[in-house]
């Protein structure tokens, strides 16, 4: 009995049951350790900006129920418009974290809220690992799931999104984009409603989370006119889009974002008209089967003539009556990079929307760019229906993510799979030649002995001889040498990924960016500016009061203030925006009008001249200037704050409209009288290297109400309106 | 009980009112302490019995203001405290707005005779601040009110009062009349003969240098681990009590001029015990990157300094955590009984709180709960906490009390019995749930949820149960296998020995390599004779297997033909490997012994060698097929 069991052990196939379980736990603990470089380097704090609204939202959620979530109307930011959350949020990561934290309290677990939102990144990224080793196998063999998910689990394009602390939506829809499209490869290939529909529920998951499920219903009707194309169009595919369609398409309308949208936007148009056109394709089929084929060749050209005719002519009379909604600016960006320069500044104002350079590309998958065309290859040589998913994923993903940096995240899966299956098909060709047993090895020592001084053509000569005379189809020489070389190979760039991965995640990827440290050991500096202030914000003001800032640090205001704000990150209403930043551009007395009509009490602004943290709101003026000219043209002129020699500046130089402007008065108060570096003039901006133009100033309608202690942070009060001139 | 206390009251207050009259304090000597952020009043008392009887009550009374926000009043005779109760009704002539307490004797005075006693009240948040609201830098002036005589319902023959003030910056007092001012001194030396409840307003109005810290809330939990450890958790809102901050705050005026600070304070300094260790100091937005520790052999030094420095009216919370060793902090007692003896209060320097909450968490199964508590005036109450793995929750005992000074960080004690099993459950509970969890999947994996018991699924176990046995049989496919790679390098080694003697250089490099080879093989001299015999020997080896294959290969005949049919014919090829091998070895060796150079014999055999060894392999790789089916 024992015996037996012990046998059973130590068979092959429980060794390699035990060897793979093995390497998939150690792949799960890897990418939710190396995410973990911010939480011990800092703290477990939820990072930048998006990441603190998913925070608010899910302590909603889990205070005060699902429903009230569902129907949440918040007040306190887009004073005095207001917020549909409910409406207009992806809830996908607020139910995932919530439903966590719900069963780790079931089950008596003392942990914290936040603590749960800081390693959901870390926890999904294992998950996405196992799901790259479940399509890694369903595209090639278990091997190649195994490579997968280990480069999976470490690749920085995804660690991006990902590390503790990043609380976004990225880090689970993901996970929820493999799975789906995992998902649907398998029902492609077994044909059956119930793994459509398990796709389907993926999809569902996918279109909860992050606005890019519009991605994957748009690749998959792609995919399906590829198989069409390329004659590979089958019964099994039918069943599984159809069933894809319906089901999936039902289910994302349950998202409030989404709803109808989902039939009537022209974003999901292919996944729509595919659909239509496979229903026809069938019927076609269907006829074929029963008519003649001069009866068939008869009716087919009117049929398709008329078909298409309708489905367009009922696309432009819906769009033109209002019914379908074209296609939104960032859509429009994916296909023409150059679109939202041109039309919508605000979209171009945001880092992670400008085009991608190279270098991010080496830095983001560093060996998998060069695995990637081997893996197209392998795919092409070897072509399976999901090799051609992977194919089709893969050039439209590498597409778009040279538009936006952004979308980097959705290239790093399908650079991670074809990469995985470059590595383990190189593997599997050359480590059968490792264990070969060379033959003439008594032969060649002799040879060697014996024609020292000759070289090693003649033993090369001997060889090729005894292999001719064998007959047959010769194998190349050095065939172990050659295997050993490129086994080297691949582990060293194998190696080299994984310490760059390493080292991107902890020099580049692991900043909370709320707190700064600078420096090692006994010069370790924190600027904790952010919070000193925000919190100086929640205790110390009046609890309906509203601050204006620029947009960016909305978020993290009424996150951690819990103030309200006239604007935030979800940047919904390009007026509003606007109106903030004509405000910031504009003198101290226009401003204050402003200020006065939006109830205004606290005016924010971050500065970095004294610490040189430099993206502060200096760096970013000018988008405020072009996004506020962009409505309010008749006031703010981007020329007017470039100086005469065509540079944007705050020093010598600067034009007096940027000198007067609220944003210059903010930031610059008091900074006149500061010293900031030895050996040079006081007032010496850190972050520019300039002398600021103007010092001493009195500020008329506001007053400076809190200064974070490096001066990243300040806060000015909105004066009221001045008594009357007493008599 | 509570019924009973206002019996004793009400019995206390008739005796009071009847007992007014009974002492004459002779002599009054006022202290009024205000150098510090709370006011302390020490009255020394001389009073005289004058009474038809022997006396054990003294009343003590304050006016309303101030009697309110007393922390701390002790009675004192000769250092000794006596016991204070409040008088529920103030005793009878005694005018509006007045408290009294009542003070019972230990041992009473007699008849005639005199008590010398010191009556001390400490007094917090009774500073008025005036003007209410200072600009950044401005000084801060506040007012302190109290009544200038003695409060007493007895006659008081000779008093004098005095108000000691942080700073000679005084605006104003009155009365003006009888008091001095010298320094940071006000001083009415001689008020004379006064009859009971002599009251006139003292007002004082000075500069005070001091930030007023006050915690308006706390909150400790203290958790006992039986596992080692004490937790403890403060939670405090603290507030900057003096006058309002207006107007703007500049951090240029707060970090260079000189009085930008005054009215503020950046920090509190805490005294935690020695053995304090795992330090935590946050707040709801995440960890505050400044403070400062210092250890030393008598305590922990803690510097919290806040997120922002505090101007006035200005108030921020934050948390203190940390851990203690149950190691002089929980002792054993008599009859397996335990106490826990901890601080009520905080250790913080200068700060008073308003409203202090400790709650103390005992292990789950905790009970015979008792609290030994320092001040009568606690309030005790319960509670449960679940935390990890609790199923029943923690018993949580929550005192609470209002206006605490440092001083009333007294320890306070718990007692409460708890046993190794209760200790015990929590692993247990662990365990179980895990081995549940095991035997759960041990039991799906051994349970079958087919629906129909077709011919098909009749065919997979019977195939799966073949594919174990063929597993088995592997085992003796790997023996052959080793058996045919051993033949070959025998092979491969016997064309070495003429060689050998040909080039001495290379012989001794193939000597070196023939050393890891087989026993047989490796005996220096390789002759035709030892290759026979170790082949013999190899292949001796073989036959007892030979048998247990042939059994092996019968059941795997019943459960599956075609498994079977697979894995006989791929025994059937390793006897033909075998009989190839030894044909090589023969060939090699009468080459050999014919005198044929080793390098012509291998290069003679090198075809049939390379053949043979591809063979193998492709044979060892069909044998692997098989095993997995």
């Amino acid at each position: 009995m024992i015996q037996s069991f012990i046998k059973r052990l130590f068979s092959p196939k429980s060794q390699e049951l035990v060897l793979r379980l093995s390497i998939l736990a150690l792949v799960y603990l890897y990418a939710f350790s190396i995410r973990l470089f911010s939480v011990l380097r800092y703290e477990s704090v939820i990072h930048e900006f998006d990441p603190y609204f998913n925070y608010r939202s899910t302590i909603k959620l889990v205070t005060e129920g699902f429903h009230e979530f569902w129907n949440w109307f918040d007040s306190d930011s887009w004073y005095p418009l207001g917020r549909v959350v409910g409406g207009t949020v992806y809830p996908g990561i607020m139910i995932t974290a919530a439903a966590m934290y719900k069963v780790l309290t079931s089950m008596s677990a003392w942990v914290q809220l936040r603590d749960v939102c800081v390693f959901t990144g870390p926890f999904f990224a294992g998950n996405t690992a196992l799901i790259a080793y479940l399509f890694g196998c369903e595209l090639k063999d278990r091997g190649t799931g195994l490579v997968a998910a280990a480069l999976m689990a470490v690749v920085p394009g995804y660690i991006s999104r990902s590390v503790a602390g990043s609380y976004d939506n990225e880090a689970v829809a993901i996970f929820a984009l493999l799975a789906t499209f995992y998902l649907f490869v398998r029902s492609v290939r077994l044909g059956t409603v119930s793994s459509a529909a398990l796709a389907a529920f993926a999809y569902l998951y996918m279109a909860a989370s992050w606005g890019a499920y519009v991605f994957i219903s748009n690749l998959i009707p792609l995919y399906v006119l590829v198989m069409i194309a390329i004659r590979r169009y089958h019964r099994r595919l039918y069943v599984a889009y159809t069933t894809f369609w319906a089901i999936g398409g039902l289910l994302a309308m349950q998202v409030r974002f989404i709803g109808s949208n989902h039939v009537t936007s022209h974003e999901l148009l292919s996944f729509n008209v595919v659909w239509l056109g496979l229903q026809a394709w069938e019927l076609l089929m269907w006829l074929k089967a029963r008519t003649t084929t001069a009866q068939f060749a008869r009716a087919i050209g009117t049929t398709i003539i008329t078909a298409v005719g309708a489905v367009v002519g009922g696309v432009v009379l819906l769009t033109l009556t209002g019914k379908m909604t074209p296609w939104t600016g960032r859509f429009w960006t994916l296909l023409d990079p150059t679109y939202a320069k041109k039309y919508i500044p605000i979209i171009a104002s945001v880092s992670e929307h400008q085009p991608t350079t190279w270098s991010t590309y080496v830095f983001d998958v560093h060996l998998l760019v060069f695995g990637a065309p081997a893996g197209l290859y392998f795919c092409f040589k070897s072509l399976r229906d999901s090799q051609l998913f992977l194919i089709t994923f893969a050039l439209t993903a590498i597409y778009f993510s040279g538009i936006m940096i952004r979308l980097m995240l959705v290239a790093a899966p399908a650079f991670v799979l074809l990469g995985a299956i470059a590595v383990s098909t190189t593997l599997y060709t050359y480590t059968a030649h490792l264990w070969e047993v060379e033959p003439v090895e008594g032969d060649a020592a002799a040879s060697t002995a014996a024609a020292a001084a000759a070289g090693p053509t003649p033993v090369k000569k001997s060889k090729s001889k005894s292999a001719s005379k064998s007959g047959g189809f010769a194998p190349l020489p050095y065939r172990r040498e050659t295997a050993i070389l490129v086994c080297a190979l691949v582990m060293f760039g194998l190696v080299s990924y994984s310490r760059h991965c390493n080292w991107v995640t902890s020099e580049a990827y692991s900043s909370p960016s709320i707190v700064l440290i600078s420096g090692w050991g006994p010069y370790r500096m924190v600027l904790d500016d952010f919070r000193e202030a925000y919190y100086w914000l929640r205790h110390n003001t009046a609890p309906d009061a509203r601050i204006m800032s620029w947009w960016d640090y909305g978020y993290q205001i009424t996150s951690m203030a819990n103030r309200t704000v006239i604007v935030d990150n979800n940047t919904w209403n390009n007026t509003h925006i606007a109106t903030v930043g004509r405000a910031m551009s504009s003198n101290e007395s226009a401003a204050y009008e402003i200020m006065r009509q939006l109830d205004v009490d606290y005016v924010l602004v971050i500065f970095g001249g004294l610490s040189g943290y430099s993206s502060d709101d200096i760096n970013k003026f000018l988008w405020m200037v072009r996004i506020g000219g962009g409505v309010y043209k008749d006031h703010v002129q981007e020329k007017d704050f470039i100086s005469e020699s065509g540079e944007y500046t705050i020093a010598e130089g600067a034009t007096p409209t940027m000198l007067d402007s609220l944003m210059y008065k903010a930031s610059f108060y008091d900074f006149g009288n500061v010293m900031t570096e030895q050996s040079k003039p006081t007032g010496w901006d850190r972050v520019r290297q300039k002398e600021i133009a103007r010092k001493h100033y009195e500020l008329d309608h506001i007053q400076e109400a809190f200064t974070s202690e490096h001066w990243i942070v300040r806060i000015f009060s909105v004066k009221d309106l001045a008594n009357r001139a007493e008599r | 009980m509570s019924r009973l206390c206002t019996v004793l009251v009400l019995a206390a207050c008739l005796v009071a009112s009847a007992a007014a009259a009974d002492f004459v304090v002779e002599n009054a000597s006022r202290r009024i302490n205000l150098k510090n952020t709370w006011a302390k009043a020490i009255d020394t008392l001389k009073a005289k019995n004058t009474g038809g009887s022997d006396l054990s009550n003294f009343v003590v009374c304050y006016p309303e203001s101030i009697a309110s926000r007393i922390a701390v009043l002790k009675v004192l005779i000769k250092k000794e405290k006596q016991e204070v109760a409040p008088l529920q009704q103030a005793p009878q002539g005694a005018p509006a707005g007045v408290s009294c307490y009542q003070a019972t004797f230990k041992s009473t005075v007699k008849k005639g005779a005199t008590v010398d006693l010191d009556v001390v009240a400490t007094v917090t948040g009774v500073f008025k601040p005036n003007p209410a609201k200072i600009a950044q830098g401005e000084k801060q002036y506040v007012e302190y009110y109290d009544n200038l005589y003695l409060l007493s319902p007895y006659e008081v023959t000779e008093q004098s009062s005095t108000v000691l003030l942080p700073t000679s910056d005084v605006r104003s007092f009155s009365p003006q009349d009888g008091g001095s001012k010298s320094g940071s001194k006000v001083s009415y030396a001689a008020l004379g003969k006064q009859g009971p409840w002599a009251v006139q307003q003292l007002k004082v109005h000075f500069h005070h240098d001091k930030p007023f810290k006050r915690v308006n809330s706390l909150v400790r939990e203290i958790e006992v681990s039986h596992w080692g450890n004490i937790y403890v958790e403060e939670t405090y809102e603290i507030q900057n009590a003096g006058s309002q901050h207006t107007g703007k705050f500049s951090r240029l005026t707060y970090a260079h001029s000189p009085d930008g600070k005054t009215n503020s304070f950046p920090d509190v300094k805490a005294h935690l015990p020695a053995a304090a260790h795992s330090l935590y100091y946050k707040d709801i937005i995440g960890n505050i990157s400044s403070s400062d520790t210092t250890h030393t052999s008598r305590e922990t030094l803690i510097e919290v300094r806040l997120r922002y420095p505090l101007m006035g009216g200005w108030k921020t919370d934050f948390t203190l955590g940390y851990s203690v060793p149950l190691e002089g902090f929980l002792y054993r007692r008599p009859k397996g009984k335990l106490r826990l003896l901890m601080d009520l209060s905080t250790s913080f320097d200068d700060v008073w709180v308003e409203q202090l909450t400790t709650r103390v968490v005992l292990p789950e199964g905790a009970k015979h709960i008792k609290a030994t508590l320092p001040f009568a005036d606690i309030q005790q109450s319960w509670d449960k906490k679940f935390t990890y793995l609790d199923t029943a929750g923690r018993p949580v005992l929550v005192l609470s009390k209002s206006n605490v000074v440092p001083e009333q960080n007294k320890p306070f004690a718990v007692d409460y019995s708890f046993t190794f099993t209760g200790m015990m459950r929590e692993p247990l509970l662990l365990i179980s749930v895990f081995a549940a969890f095991f035997a759960a999947v041990a039991l799906y994996n051994r349970l079958d949820f087919t629906i129909t018991r077709d011919e098909k699924w009749q065919e997979g176990q019977a195939h799966d149960k073949a594919l174990g046995l063929i597993q088995s049989l592997t085992e003796y496919w790997d023996r052959e296998a080793d058996v045919l790679d051993r033949l070959v390098r025998l092979a491969h080694s016997i064309s070495n020995r003429p060689s050998a003697d040909a080039a001495p250089a290379s012989r001794q490099a193939l000597e070196a390599e023939l050393r890891p080879l087989d026993e047989q093989a490796a005996g220096g001299c390789v002759s035709a004779l030892v290759v026979t015999a170790s082949r013999q020997a190899l292949e001796a080896e073989l036959r007892p297997l030979d048998e247990q294959s042939k059994a092996l290969l019968s059941q795997v005949e019943a459960l599956s033909p075609k498994l079977a049919a697979a894995a006989r014919n791929h025994g059937d090829k390793s006897k033909v490997l075998l009989g190839r091998a030894a044909k090589l070895l023969s060939d090699k060796s009468d080459l050999i012994k014919k005198d044929v150079a080793a390098h012509e014999a291998s290069a003679k055999l090198a075809g049939a060698t390379r053949q043979l060894e591809e063979a193998i392999r492709e044979w060892v790789d069909e044998g692997a097929k098989l095993a997995q089916g």
